[in-house]
């Protein structure tokens, strides 16, 4: 039995160790950097390689001597050309394609795929062939010549705008994506292989990211010539040729630091870490840090390496990332790259998402006795449901009217205020109306969900920041009328009008000429009147804001708006302009009195009952009165008809007294309003009725 | 001994003198403070009673009769400290509009003896009084052309609108309008009806929504059936279009005639004409020319 259980771990190691994986000349080594989506484009960038084969434009010469030959140029033009494939996965023959061809040289590789910014001197390295046997390593000129040979420019950055998928794509395809890439070296474009991202940022109403990372905490580390170094870079850690950083590689050797040594295309596995994590590599704990500098080198903490070297784990890093705390190997892990082995090839839906432009409703002062329209007209906007999408049209149109009357009044009269309100809303098909019944109920639902119901919408459409003449009302003041012409509150293809009338509410003048409101009691209507002040002058302000016209939610105009910060409506709200009515004196008069003081527009004149008016007119109350015949009789024979007695002794006058002491002489409460009989009068005897008076 | 006699007789003349005094002074003294009082507590009075609620409706001046003769009296009382005797205060034919009073105060000295006769004495004190507005033709001597005639004619042109219905492509219709609100003023008389003319089409929705916010003020709904306005009409709904237009107008108390006059419904215009056969109302506008006389006011 336990040779069988040796046998079987034998056989899991030798397969361990010999999980190579060689990559051949012509497979694509790419790694993407970036992606972001957005309302407007998705962008990939990154960086692609045709393994073992040249790409930099310029080769050196290295003479024997081991002396560079800048002179002596071979120029080999790299060529690189790297392109991405949107493909419908339902159609592959429907593709889009890009190809970057620009120079981007943020990303270059040396033979030992260093990064460039790491090594000490430019074209530092070579590739001795008469050393190194193993010619399919790099391919370069294959003449006697001593050249270097460089993978350099090796970035790319492709974008495809929404605007040219969705002319490529219909609405909701699905879309997979592929990358390619050519060099002169190769000659050719290698075949295609699936696009694998790390991860994606933002987001997008067009671009739905359907399979995105391909993440899936394990990554591959291509160690094609990977040398493993110190973190400072100075020493090699690991040399696949044993060789130590003395500066010339004609003293190559191994070193105590060796580790491990990495066979060609040999596969670390691993993950790309976003914390400091610790991970198995092919059974070793390797602990990788964030923050190293990369791409293409990848700090590790080397805490087993599996051949008895005692390393413990890291777990503090410093501000630049690096472990402090690495009682094993902090190495670099240099000139390679990793391959994601989650399986998920990137893939997208576009969305043909229509949206409706911001519109600005009306312009021009809302004044007075007069209308003014609001418009709001959304042309194209896509709804969708899960019976399918459309394209629809809506259409939405508002009037305020209003009637200020009179416009001059006098001190103490009354004035009406009419405002009325009227919307209409509807919307159609833009591309003929759907077959399908059950996708119209569909469409119809979502349509009526982005408008307020009635009840609603009458209780929001409101006349606010009321004053009248500086003093402010409260928005329940006025009274509101509303009415519909849909109970079923439908608006495909036919307008669902609302029309709400605001006017003054109920009102009573009291005995004692105050006047009191029911605030939002109907009464007569826009026959209802509103009171100025019996000391009123000048000028009447009336100022209100009329807001809640828009029939849309405020979320849908939002959402359905194509500039995210706005609602497409737009602003339905207004303030009312140069409403005033002008006021004069008739009861009480300011500044009558000369000096400024309170006097009143009317005179008070003892007269001679025979001749009242001598030798002037009549005023303006007794012209028509005393120009009757009779009147002046009746003027004539005042005193003929007697009407009240009096009666004062002493005990009567204690008594009013003592009543005036009880009763202001602006107290009306004695007064029937209906009879206008005095209680004074009928409840004391001092005070008679005569004749007609009983 | 006639020295003392002497003495009885000037001390008895002292006080028939004196009681000759007493008596005038009450009779002169109070009886001016008497009138004085009447004079302004007539004038309190009779602002007290002013009835406001019928000012704020109608412009004009008129007092509450009772509460004026509570309050003078109220008043009155109110400044007397004693009586020696009873008071008795009259008020006679009160009228409300135009506001006068009249008022007798009755003091009732009563019986005075002097030299051994003894006689009544009453005092009365009379006041007749009115409210007044003064105009600017008022203080004009009986030479001045205004005088006997303060009133100035006018004009006011107001527009109102016409929503009829449409029977087989022809409308007609009668509105009693109500008097512009402006002309309700106690200086207003002869409020007539001069001129209607035809003044327009109506196409757009934003006229359609303020001739009825019109129509209530405008016109007094003689139908019950129609007296609440319908704000829910759209322009779509109606012709804009109207042709052969026949006006007449009617002011009551001119003659007899088919309308019928009463407190309420004076002023009367009759409108017929054409309109499309598509639609079942139309709306167009009418211009009333008012013609008033007015006694201006003191600016």
């Amino acid at each position: 039995m336990k040779k069988i259980l040796y046998l079987v771990i034998i056989l899991i190691l030798s397969f361990a160790f010999s999980l190579n994986v060689n990559a051949a000349r012509g497979d694509l080594i790419y790694e993407v950097e970036s992606v972001s989506i957005s309302d407007y484009n998705i962008k990939i960038s990154g960086y692609a390689f045709i393994h073992r084969t040249q790409n930099y434009a310029v080769v050196y010469k290295r003479n024997a001597d081991g002396t560079v030959d800048k002179n002596t140029i071979v120029k080999n033009n790299g060529g690189q050309k790297v392109k991405i494939r949107v493909e419908d996965v339902d159609n592959p023959n429907n593709y889009l394609e890009k190809v970057y061809d620009d120079v981007d040289d943020n990303y270059n590789f040396y033979y030992q795929m260093f990064y460039k910014s790491f090594t000490a001197t430019e074209g530092e390295y070579y590739f001795d062939v008469g050393t190194y046997n193993n010619a399919e390593l790099n391919r370069c000129n294959s003449d006697n010549e001593y050249t270097q040979c460089y993978y350099e420019d090796l970035g790319f950055n492709i974008s495809f705008s929404v605007e040219e998928l969705l002319n490529k794509f219909s609405d909701d395809t699905k879309l997979k994506l592929y990358i390619a890439a050519y060099n002169n070296d190769y000659g050719k474009y290698t075949a295609y292989y699936e696009l694998k991202i790390p991860m994606y940022t933002g987001k997008s109403d067009y671009i739905e990211v359907t399979r995105g990372e391909a993440r899936s905490g394990n990554v591959d580390f291509i160690a094609l010539n990977a040398i493993l170094r110190n973190r400072d870079f100075t020493i090699p850690e690991v040399d696949i040729y044993g060789c130590s950083d003395s500066g010339s590689y004609s003293n190559c050797a191994p070193t105590n630091y060796s580790i491990y040594k990495l066979n060609e295309g040999n596969f670390i596995d691993g993950t790309i870490i976003t914390t400091n994590s610790t991970f198995s590599i092919n059974g070793r704990q390797v602990s990788f840090l964030r923050n190293t500098r990369g791409p293409r080198m990848y700090a590790l903490c080397v805490q087993d390496d599996g051949y008895g070297h005692a390393i413990n784990a890291c777990s503090e890093v410093d501000k630049k990332g690096y472990c402090i705390d690495c009682s094993g190997k902090v190495m670099l892990a240099y000139g390679s790259w990793i391959e994601l082995t989650g399986t998920n090839q990137l893939e997208i839906k576009i969305k043909d998402l229509k949206k409706c432009d911001v519109t600005v409703p009306s312009s021009g002062a809302l004044e007075c006795n007069n209308s003014k329209t609001f418009n709001s007209i959304c042309n194209e906007l896509t709804v969708r449901t899960d019976k399918g999408s459309t394209v629809v049209k809506i259409e939405q149109s508002g009037t305020v009217s209003s009637i200020l009357t009179p416009s001059k009044i006098y001190a103490g009269g009354g004035f009406n205020l009419g405002i009325t309100y009227y919307n209409t809303i509807k919307w159609s098909y833009v591309n003929g109306v759907p077959s399908s019944q059950e996708f119209r109920d569909a469409i119809e639902e979502q349509m009526q969900r982005k408008i307020k119901d009635y009840e609603e919408y009458t209780s929001g459409l409101k006349i606010t920041e009321l004053k009248l003449d500086g003093k402010s009302y409260d928005d329940s003041f006025l009274a509101k009328k509303c009415t519909t012409n849909n109970a079923n509150d439908k608006y495909y293809n036919k307008e669902l009008t609302v029309s709400c009338v605001f006017y003054f509410p109920e009102s009573t003048i009291l005995q004692n000429g105050n006047v009191s409101y029911k605030y939002g009691a109907v009464g007569e209507g826009i026959s209802n009147k509103f009171y100025t002040d019996i000391n009123d002058n000048g000028n009447f302000k009336i100022e209100a804001k009329i807001s809640g016209m828009d029939r849309i939610t405020s979320n849908s105009s939002k959402s359905d708006s194509k500039d995210k910060t706005k609602g497409w409506t737009g602003d339905w709200s207004d303030t009312f302009e140069n409403c005033t009515i002008e006021v004069y004196p008739l009861l009480v008069c300011p500044d009558c009195g000369g000096n400024g003081g309170m006097s009143y527009k009317f005179i008070y004149r003892p007269i001679d009952i025979s001749n009242p008016f001598p030798n002037r007119n009549p005023g303006i109350n007794w012209f028509e009165w005393y120009s009757i015949e009779r009147n002046k009789d009746r003027l004539e024979n005042t005193y003929s008809e007697l009407q009240y007695v009096a009666n004062l002794d002493n005990k009567a006058i204690a008594d009013i007294k003592k009543y005036n002491k009880e009763h202001n002489y602006l107290d009306w409460d004695s007064i029937n309003s209906n009879t206008e009989k005095s209680s004074f009068i009928t409840d004391n005897d001092y005070i008679v009725r005569v004749g007609g008076n009983q | 001994m006639k020295w003392s006699f002497a003495t009885i007789g000037v001390i008895i003349l002292g006080i028939i003198g004196a009681s000759i005094i007493i008596l005038f002074q009450n009779i002169t003294t109070n009886n001016e403070n008497d009138y004085y009082l009447l004079k302004e507590i007539t004038e309190a009075a009779m602002i007290d009673a002013i009835d406001v609620p019928y000012y704020r409706e109608t412009g004009n001046l008129r007092i509450v009769k009772e509460k004026f003769v509570e309050n003078f009296t109220r008043r009155f009382v109110e400044s007397t400290v004693f009586v020696t005797n009873d008071y008795k205060i009259k008020f006679y034919d009160i009228i409300e509009s135009p506001p006068k009073v009249s008022i007798l105060i009755d003091t009732g000295l009563g019986e005075y003896t002097v030299g051994g006769s003894s006689d009544e004495y009453n005092i009365a004190n009379k006041l007749d009084a009115i409210l007044e507005y003064v105009g600017e033709k008022t203080y004009v001597p009986s030479t001045n052309p205004n005088y006997g005639n303060p009133y100035v004619q006018q004009k006011l042109i107001y527009t109102y609108y016409a929503i009829p219905g449409i029977n087989d492509g022809s409308f007609s219709f009668v509105h009693s309008l109500k008097v512009p609100t402006v002309l309700i003023a106690p200086n207003v008389k002869n409020i007539k009806i001069a001129d209607v003319k035809f003044a327009g089409n109506v196409e757009t929705q934003e006229e359609l929504s303020l001739a009825l916010l019109q129509r209530e003020l405008s016109f007094n709904i003689i139908s019950s059936d129609f007296k609440s306005t319908n704000y829910l009409q759209d322009i779509s709904e109606f012709s804009t279009t109207v042709s052969n237009i026949n006006i007449d107008f009617y002011n009551c108390g001119s003659s007899t005639s088919k309308y019928k006059c009463d407190d309420v419904n004076k002023y009367f215009v009759s409108i017929a004409g054409n309109s499309g056969y598509d639609k079942s109302k139309t709306i167009f506008k009418y211009e009333v020319t008012w013609s008033y006389e007015e006694y201006e006011f003191i600016d």
